[in-house]
């Protein structure tokens, strides 16, 4: 909105311009960055490590590569990890039921431990994508953009608090970033319809639509992350660094998810 | 312990001039000559005497003195003096008008009454002069009052254009915005590039950063206290402008000469009717607002008066199929009473409302949006002149405020309702009492010492939540209509004394107590219409807080010169913020996303100005410290609050090259806001992140800016006086930072770079101002 107000001073004013200026930032120690998944589906928990590097650095990302990581179910389940190369390591054949609570352990000679633990949440189901012609996209879009957008419809989990995301594959290729989480508040324990504001699509495309039912601790995670919308952070009111659940001492999260997914063919 | 002190000190003081010899009141009302407006704060003063009054809010004064003839000196800055032979044998009624004094050759203009900034035992106070205000260049060549006190000493912007203000390193929610008594909630149009003062209706501006008067509460930092015109009682009168991206138009006259009169005054900008003429591609596009003030009042007697005023305002922003619009209204029904030569009363009924609404319609899904805040209020002021050593004030007030904090709904196809959410409406009541009273002590010492009581209640029907630390709700209690399920008693002590060095020199110290019941949360930076009012509650505590300050005043070369130095220190307490990461979008729980935190702010004022002479003006300069600290919030230690400007100078200059035209400018730097930048970066989820350290513990680049003005006069006779009014907004064309993001360099890629929005070049606009007679 704001964005589209300022277009609108710039060209009305010849005002409000963009430039690159020198500024000088400070630097920080090397933060651990952990990123933990266990798709239930797949039985599999794939954790990745890695390291902060200063703002202004190019190139990639350190990652840690001497970890022991330890998963363990409620239910008595307990898993290692085999260590796969560039900071990722993997437990394959993971039972998991929902409401069993998960508690994962990284340990690292270099860089601490840590611990962290989330509760399986149920899965759900879609119902329904719909295809729409989305004319005028108020808020801007370039013009190489698609004008279909795709609405995914699917039955609320009753009786409690569900947290989910939707996120979508174009032609089998993953669309990374592009992602939209959504609770239950808005039509509770009824059906949920939400758009896949994200991306808009073009007629003859092949997009497979994937709903994770989340984790709390990894709802509000990407929730906060979304909010901060990358380098230079979005709309957060003040910037911060969104912690999940292994508190203060990483950043990053645990986080466990259902998946269901639908492909369709854009009309 | 205290307000008995006060009590007493308070009953001495008015009996013992009461066992003298026999008294006369001299009272009556001070008034412009020309359209018979009341002149407020002007000064009655016994020739060659310390002893004297001002007059108040409505023109009124009271002078009690023992039976005998006195040469009495009315003044009134801008205008001439007049000199009345009073034999006082009995009480009198006097109604003064003065004449203002037309050229700046002619030196018979009061500079008298000009040394009451030193006199008075007010401190801290700025009075904005709207006529000289009127010369100061600005953006669009737009005049705006907020705007003009950003150049004031302990005041600072918000942003490049913004008319949002801190204030002594206040927050932006702590200032008292009245108009005609009516708190104005949201006081910026189009973004905060204007307020939604438009001058031509004004007619008093008073903003009061400390030693704050026990008549106002409510906020902690500041009061701006905003009159309207009354009207030319005398003849039909109108005035106007017509600029680029705006025109107003005002009329006044009277409703029977001398006993009644009328203001109209209105302001419309054409932005997108501009913006359609420039591109197709805005013919959907809206985007104006416009300010509606209307004021009326009539005598029914020689002891009463009524008037009704009131403002309504809207931003309307409109593109294809969404659209966002907000605006306040106020209103203000007063009466004025005369009980006696020396007890005035006003009694006002107030009402003030803000709200917005958001609205998109795409696809068959219907999405609106809205929330607001609106009062009723009620209020009595009493102005007691026992003796012209005192000034007694009391009254009381109650206010009744409704908090809408949000409505969402979600409409698809235009038919069935699929969703929505309101945020459960709150209610509450604001009551308080005050009494204070200027003395004066002896031709040296004047003392002002006051009390206010304020009580705040929270009203049903409501359910109140208890939380954990995970913010989730652990217990409610439902309470129904009409109940009162939560109060607050405070007592707010306020003093501040002055002390006569040599004829033209004061001392002066001041300290006050504020209580604010009422919360703004805002999620951006920037003054937004969607920012949320809440109230106190038994979870989010009343903020509080002290002010000292300490100051010597001085005028020299027969007042041609003013000169202030001030220092202060405030202490806040009971401060909110959100959390991070808090959810604030139509959050029911939202009390549960809150921290609470603690303030201080301390600085030197300086202040220099020339009142007098074809070469007019002023120089401030600030220089202030302000910071936060919360708990949860950078590891509990303090941080820098945004607003924090370690510098903050304003030169402002007026210069008369003839009698049509008149040459200003104005220059401003300051330091940069506090912010925080990242320290570095990481990966999640194959998008990058930015890594960040302490709260605001970076800064943005300092601010500063030049403009220039020039106005015009092209016609000035009896009927009719037009003229043009040239300004350059950033004369240099600094490019002073809005905000600043990181992005990928588009020629490294993989590298990051620092960007940085400028909102202005250089902006020059002209703008033609008329007045008829």
């Amino acid at each position: 909105m704001k964005s589209k107000i300022l277009i609108i001073l710039s060209v009305f004013f010849l005002a409000s311009c963009e430039e690159v200026i020198e500024l000088d930032l400070s630097t920080s120690e090397p933060q651990v960055i952990i990123e933990a998944n266990l798709d239930v589906a797949d039985q599999i928990c794939e954790v990745n490590l890695s390291l902060s590097n200063n703002f202004y650095d190019s190139g990639e990302f350190e990652k840690i590569e001497d970890a022991e990581i330890t998963l363990m179910g409620g239910n008595g389940g307990v898993y290692t990890f085999d260590y796969l190369g560039e900071g990722n390591y993997a437990a394959n054949d993971v039972i998991a039921m929902a409401g069993e609570q998960f508690t994962i352990q990284i340990l690292s000679a270099t860089y601490g431990s840590f611990t962290a633990s989330a509760i399986t949440p149920k899965a759900a189901k879609i119902e329904e994508i719909t295809v729409d012609e989305f004319e005028g996209n108020p808020f801007g879009g370039d013009d190489d953009d698609g004008d279909r957008r795709l609405t995914v419809e699917w039955e609320d989990i009753v009786g409690e608090e569900s947290f989910f995301r939707i996120q979508a594959y174009l032609n089998g290729v993953y669309l990374e970033g592009s992602y939209v989480m959504a609770d239950d508040r808005f039509g509770e324990d009824g059906t949920l319809i939400r758009p896949f504001s994200e991306e808009f699509f073009n007629v003859g495309d092949e997009v497979e639509i994937q709903l994770l039912t989340t984790s709390k601790e990894y709802y509000d995670y990407f929730t906060a992350i979304a909010e901060g919308g990358g380098p230079g952070g979005g709309n957060a009111a003040v910037p911060y660094n969104p912690q999940a659940n292994f508190g203060e001492d990483a950043l990053g999260y645990f986080g466990i998810w259902q998946k269901a997914s639908k492909l369709v063919i854009v009309e | 312990m205290l307000k008995r002190t006060i009590f007493i000190g308070l009953c001495f003081a008015l009996i013992t001039p009461l066992l003298k010899a026999q008294n006369f009141t001299l009272s009556g009302y001070l008034r412009d000559k020309e359209t018979g407006e009341e002149l407020l704060y002007g000064s009655v003063a016994v020739k060659n005497t310390s002893d004297g009054v001002t007059t108040n809010e409505y023109g009124f004064y009271s002078l009690t003195l023992p039976a005998g003839n006195y040469e009495i000196v009315y003044s009134y800055v801008g205008y001439q003096d007049q000199l009345m032979q009073v034999e006082l044998n009995e009480d009198r009624r006097i109604d003064i008008e003065l004449g203002s004094g037309m050229t700046l050759e002619e030196v018979v203009v009061s500079s008298k009454e000009a040394d009451q900034n030193v006199r008075s035992t007010e401190m801290s106070v700025a009075t904005l002069d709207i006529q000289d205000a009127k010369l100061v260049p600005v953006l669009f060549g737009e005049q705006d009052v907020l705007k003009t006190i950003q150049l004031l000493p302990g005041v600072s912007s918000n942003s490049d254009g913004d008319s949002g203000f801190f204030v002594r390193g206040g927050d932006a929610d702590q200032n008292l915005i009245l108009l005609d008594e009516a708190p104005v909630y949201n006081a910026s149009h189009l973004l905060g590039f204007f307020s939604v003062f438009n001058s031509d209706a004004l007619k008093d501006v008073k903003l009061y950063k400390g030693g704050i008067p026990s008549q106002y509460g409510g906020r902690l930092s500041s009061v701006l206290d905003i009159r309207m015109k009354n009207g030319n009682s005398k003849n039909w009168t109108g005035s106007g402008g017509i600029g680029l991206i705006s025109s107003r138009l005002t009329l006044e006259g009277p409703i029977q000469k001398d006993n009644g009169s009328v203001i109209i005054s209105g302001r419309r900008t054409y932005a997108d009717l501009l913006l359609r003429a420039f591109s197709d591609d805005f013919s959907d596009t809206e985007l104006y607002f416009y300010d509606f003030n209307v004021k009326a009042n009539y005598k029914l007697g020689e002891k009463d008066r009524i008037y009704a005023s009131g403002y309504f305002g809207r931003d309307v922003f409109g593109f294809g199929d969404a659209g966002l619009d907000w605006g306040n209204a106020t209103g203000t029904l007063r009466w004025n009473h005369i009980f006696s030569d020396k007890l005035f009363s006003n009694t006002s009924i107030i009402y003030s409302d803000f709200d917005y609404g958001f609205g998109v319609n795409n696809a068959g899904t219907a999405i609106e949006l809205s929330g607001g805040i609106d009062n009723y209020a009620i209020r009595q002021d009493f102005n007691w002149y026992p003796n012209p050593k005192n000034s007694v004030q009391f009254g009381w007030d109650a206010t009744y405020y409704q908090f809408d904090s949000g409505t969402f709904t979600i409409n698809q196809d235009n038919n069935e309702d699929t969703g929505g959410i309101t945020i459960p409406s709150q209610n509450a009541l604001e009551a308080s009492f005050y009494l204070d009273n200027e003395q004066k002590v002896d031709d040296r010492l004047s003392l002002y010492y006051g009390i206010r009581m304020s009580t705040f209640s929270n009203i049903g029907a409501f359910d109140v939540k208890t939380y954990n630390e995970e913010d989730e709700v652990i217990s409610t209690t439902s309470y129904g209509s009409g109940d009162i399920y939560n109060t607050y008693l405070n007592f707010e002590p306020r003093f501040s004394a002055s002390y006569l060095l040599n004829n033209t020199s004061f001392v002066k110290a001041s300290y006050n107590r504020m209580n604010q019941y009422l919360h703004l949360l805002s999620n951006s930076t920037a003054s937004s219409p969607t920012d949320i009012w809440i109230p106190s509650t038994e979870l989010v505590k009343p903020s509080v807080a002290d002010q000292v300050a300490v100051g010597y005043f001085k005028n020299f070369k027969d007042n041609a010169y003013e000169f202030s130095v001030e220092t202060y220190y405030k202490w806040l307490d009971n401060l909110v913020e959100y959390e991070d990461g808090a959810e604030t979008f139509l959050n029911e729980d939202l009390e549960a996303e809150l921290e609470f935190g603690q303030g201080r702010a301390y600085g030197i004022e300086f202040y220099l100005k020339k009142n007098t002479g074809r070469f007019k003006g002023w120089v401030s300069y600030t220089l202030s410290k302000s910071e936060r600290q919360f708990d949860n919030i950078n590891n509990g230690a303090w941080f820098s609050a945004r607003q924090d400007r370690t510098h903050d100078l304003s030169i402002v200059a007026t210069y008369q090259l003839s009698p049509k035209l008149t040459l200003s400018g104005s220059w401003v730097y300051y330091t940069g806001d506090a912010v925080t930048f990242p320290v570095g970066k990481y990966e999640i989820d194959g998008q990058l992140q930015t890594l960040y350290s302490g709260r605001n513990g970076d800064r943005i680049p300092d601010y500063h800016r030049m403009d220039l003005g020039l106005t015009w006069t092209l016609q000035d006779t009896k009927k009719w006086h037009s003229d043009l009014n040239f300004s350059i907004y950033n004369v240099y064309n600094r490019h002073n930072t809005y905000s600043i993001d990181f992005s990928e360099s588009e020629n490294t890629p993989g590298e990051y770079e620092a960007v940085q929005t400028y909102l202005f070049g250089v902006v020059p606009s002209v703008t033609w101002n008329f007045s008829f007679k």
